[in-house]
């Protein structure tokens, strides 16, 4: 079945009729965000489903709610008294029976002076052709057109054929163990072998209650097997329970190993960060640390300027030069007062001649004075004419100093002593002479050690960018906040812990069934002991048959299930490897690990079989689609799905462009017909050059999409309009 | 998947021959149209017809317990 049309007609943003046709390969239809790509798939699937995906509430809504957003808003502004009627019509056509289905949906609205008068319930109609006949019919009965949609796309299958790019995440969720099991059962055949195993088992259960009643009539001690019988029940009982407990124990036991095997993929980058994160908050400890320090010295710095004396620093000189000063003041001190004992000395001797003529003050000054006035020695009573040697001698007698030489200012070297001062300076000088000396080395090591401490916040500083930056990458590419790497590595440890305790109660559980089956074994022993006569041949062959049959369709079933996970495994692979053929970062492959529950889960093996960690959103996106392809592809016998088209909007969108080539080709190869609405080749001509021309992809028709009124610019839709230009 | 695919399935256990129903050569000449004269065979093939046919477990139960009963082949 192929979709050979799609008629639009009012639908959204696809205002007027508007018409795309679709062949066999991979179609693809090409506009950027905000172009009426969503719309197109909501187009598909409005028809089909009676649901448009509404992405404020980001889940489908019936047209019982959204009612008229469904109609163009262009054409519901050009409208002021009438009726608007919004439709969509795919026509489906099946090859091999040479027939085709019309599938329309129409939803209609009344304008009124410009007021939209809204109904509930779209309207939908199907039309049968047979080409071969040429005969066309309307489909009336409302049950034959379920089985019609149903039969076009099954609705347990429909997410894995038509999807949003944004879905694949939630198609096979590897957060919920079951989801890949049931996607294998919903599109496998393994259901058949699991309605067998139940008739089987239905079955024996039957089987073995009727040879029960019997082995119990043909008893030769009703009472003791009466009393056996009931251990017999007591120990089923048991068993069933333990059979429950081991259930649920293996439930958990998967839940806890799959959270801790999820976990482990983030538990690298997880450590990591919390690493980084400890080291960091060493760093911000350490920084704390070496800022107090600078902070004590700094104060201590201007402390030491008195306390180690450093504002001396330099003085050394200047007491060197007191010193000399000092050391020659004091000589000179000593010159002079050596110089004024020799002359007081010197004077004493004069006066002590003159003393040996006359007495000091004899005659007395006044007396000398007229002598000297009178020009006549009245001692001796002669003439002593002026400047004359006799004038002069008397001259002397008045000249003679007054005050002892010794005692003269002029002869002393200073008017204060200070001596004693510059002695008490001079032994300051020299106690702080070393201290002095010292006080460079003492500022150079406390620079030094100020350095250093400036030194180290600089690298310590530098160190927490680095693990900042570092974090910052780690919790970009990981996705991983820095409170839930903490949680994930205590998680991890407690996941683990589950595991550990689960596996111990398994084991128990496991000893305790075995113990029970035991005790079973050996009743149905001891009931058969007490039998008088012959149980009939054919119950005895009908039971053992039963039993077998039983045994036969648990082994089957398991047996099937398992060539179906290594088939879907390999297909898987060469899905994955097909579409990250273009990516030389992706490695590994994909491994289906079972799960003590009997699920699967998908993981991302290396070349030894060991878990992958820390591959991208991109690498698991791409292997939920690898996944969902094998599955669909498994369906059929060689690997093509020829009777459903896959839809999807955007599913490149979710990984690289590097992935974009990889994809069209695995799905122009897995899919007799797609249909694949995309914005990476409008943006990379070359991009859309290769899909238009590589050889391995199988082209069907290429179309653009382009509104009237880019996003950016619209302030509302009631101009809005889309036109489809066909590329190819 | 026809009944023949799920019968061809069902038939490849080794039980079947390990318990003597039947040998390895005959084995793969069975077909699930024809009557192979195995009651445990037999069993099987109602069990996936039930299935495929849609009939139910209940149907399927009652029909292999009369053929069962019946010692017919």
């Amino acid at each position: 079945m192929i979709i050979e049309k799609i008629d639009i007609e009012n639908f959204m943003c696809y205002a007027g009729p508007n018409s795309m046709e679709f062949t066999e390969g991979i179609n693809v239809i090409i506009g950027d965000n905000g172009y009426g790509k969503s719309k197109l798939y909501d187009a598909f699937y409005w028809v089909m489903y009676d649901q448009v995906f509404v992405p404020e509430k980001k889940e489908f809504q019936n047209t019982k709610l959204v009612k008229s957003k469904i109609i163009s808003d262009k054409v519901k502004a050009e409208i002021i008294d009438g009726r608007v009627t919004a439709s969509v019509s795919i026509t489906f056509r099946n090859l091999e029976k040479d027939n085709v289905f019309i599938l329309e949906r129409k939803y209609s609205v009344a304008i009124k002076d410009s007021l939209v008068i809204e109904s509930n319930d779209s309207e939908f109609t199907v039309m049968k052709k047979e080409l071969s006949y040429l005969n066309a019919k309307m489909v009336i009965d409302e049950e034959e057109k379920k089985k019609i949609v149903q039969k076009i796309l099954p609705y347990d299958i429909k997410d894995y054929l038509w999807f949003q790019g944004e879905q694949v995440e939630s198609i096979i969720d590897f957060n919920k163990q079951d989801t890949l099991t049931k996607a294998i059962n919903v599109l496998s055949s393994i259901k058949r072998y699991d309605e067998v195993k139940e008739i089987a088992k239905s079955a024996a259960k039957a089987g073995n209650a009727e040879y029960d009643r019997e082995v119990k009539r043909l008893s030769k001690d009703l009472g003791k097997s009466e009393q056996l019988e009931n251990q017999k029940k007591q120990f089923g009982v048991r068993l069933a329970e333990f059979l429950i407990d081991e259930k649920e124990v293996k439930e958990n036991l998967s839940r806890a190993e799959g959270k801790s095997e999820e976990l482990l993929s983030k538990l690298s980058d997880a450590n990591k960060i919390t690493t980084l994160k400890q080291r960091k908050k060493s760093g911000l400890d350490q920084l704390k640390s070496l800022n107090v320090t600078l902070n004590d010295e700094q104060i201590s710095f201007h402390r030491k300027m008195f306390r180690n004396k450093w504002v001396l620093k330099g003085t050394g000189l200047v007491h060197k030069e007191f010193s000399e000063k000092y050391a020659s003041y004091e000589s000179y001190k000593l010159e002079k007062a050596s110089d004024l004992k020799a002359k007081n000395n010197l004077e004493s001797e004069i006066q002590k001649k003159l003393q040996i003529r006359l007495p000091i003050d004899v005659p007395e000054p006044i007396y000398v004075l007229k002598m000297l006035e009178e020009e006549k020695c009245l001692v001796c009573d002669r003439e002593a004419k002026k400047d004359s040697d006799a004038w002069n001698k008397i001259k002397e007698l008045i000249d003679r100093p007054i005050i002892p030489s010794n005692l003269k200012s002029s002869e002393i070297p200073t008017l204060q002593n200070f001596s004693s001062d510059f002695k008490r300076l001079y032994q300051n000088g020299l106690a702080l002479s070393h201290r002095i000396s010292e006080i460079d080395y003492d500022i150079a090591e406390t620079l030094k050690k100020i350095g250093d401490i400036n030194s180290k916040i600089r690298q310590t500083n530098n160190e927490i960018k680095i693990v900042d930056d570092d974090i910052q990458k780690l919790v970009s590419d990981s996705s991983q906040t820095l409170e839930n790497a903490e949680s994930i590595v205590a998680e991890f440890s407690i996941q683990n812990k589950h595991v550990k305790d689960f596996t111990e109660k398994l084991n128990r559980v496991t000893q305790q069934i075995e113990l029970n089956k035991k005790n079973l074994n050996t009743i149905d022993i001891q009931l058969k002991d007490l039998i008088t006569g012959e149980i009939p041949k054919w119950l005895v062959e009908k039971k053992q048959v039963l039993n077998d049959f039983e045994e036969i369709a648990v082994s089957t079933r398991d047996r099937v299930f398992s060539n179906l996970i290594s088939q879907l495994e390999k297909e898987t692979n060469n899905h994955y490897t097909a579409m990250t053929s273009g990516n030389k970062s992706t490695r590994g492959q994909i491994k289906l690990r079972k799960l003590p529950n009997g699920n699967y889960m998908p993981e991302i093996t290396d070349s030894t079989g060991s878990p992958l960690l820390g591959s991208n959103t991109s690498n698991l996106i791409l292997v939920k689609l690898a996944a969902i392809m094998a599955i669909i592809s498994a369906k059929s016998n060689d690997g093509i799905v020829s009777f459903y088209s896959l839809i999807t909007d955007a599913p490149t969108s979710v990984f690289g462009e590097d992935y974009t080539i990889g994809f069209c080709k695995t799905v122009s190869k897995v899919y007799r017909q797609s249909i694949i609405m995309s914005k990476e080749f409008y943006k990379n001509q070359t991009l859309r050059n290769e899909l238009m021309t590589n050889s391995e992809i199988k082209i069907g028709k290429v179309y653009m999409i382009t509104p009237s009124i880019p996003e950016t610019e619209r302030t509302d839709r009631k101009r809005l309009s889309t036109s489809i230009e066909l590329l190819n | 998947m026809t009944k023949e695919n799920i019968f061809k399935n069902f038939i490849d256990d080794p039980l079947l021959i390990e318990k003597g129903y039947i040998t390895n050569d005959k084995l793969y000449k069975l077909k699930f149209i024809d009557q192979s004269g195995i009651k445990l065979i037999e069993v099987v093939k109602m069990a996936i017809e039930c299935t495929v046919d849609d009939y139910g477990e209940a149907t399927a139960s009652r029909k292999i317990n009369k053929f069962l009963n019946s010692g017919q082949l």
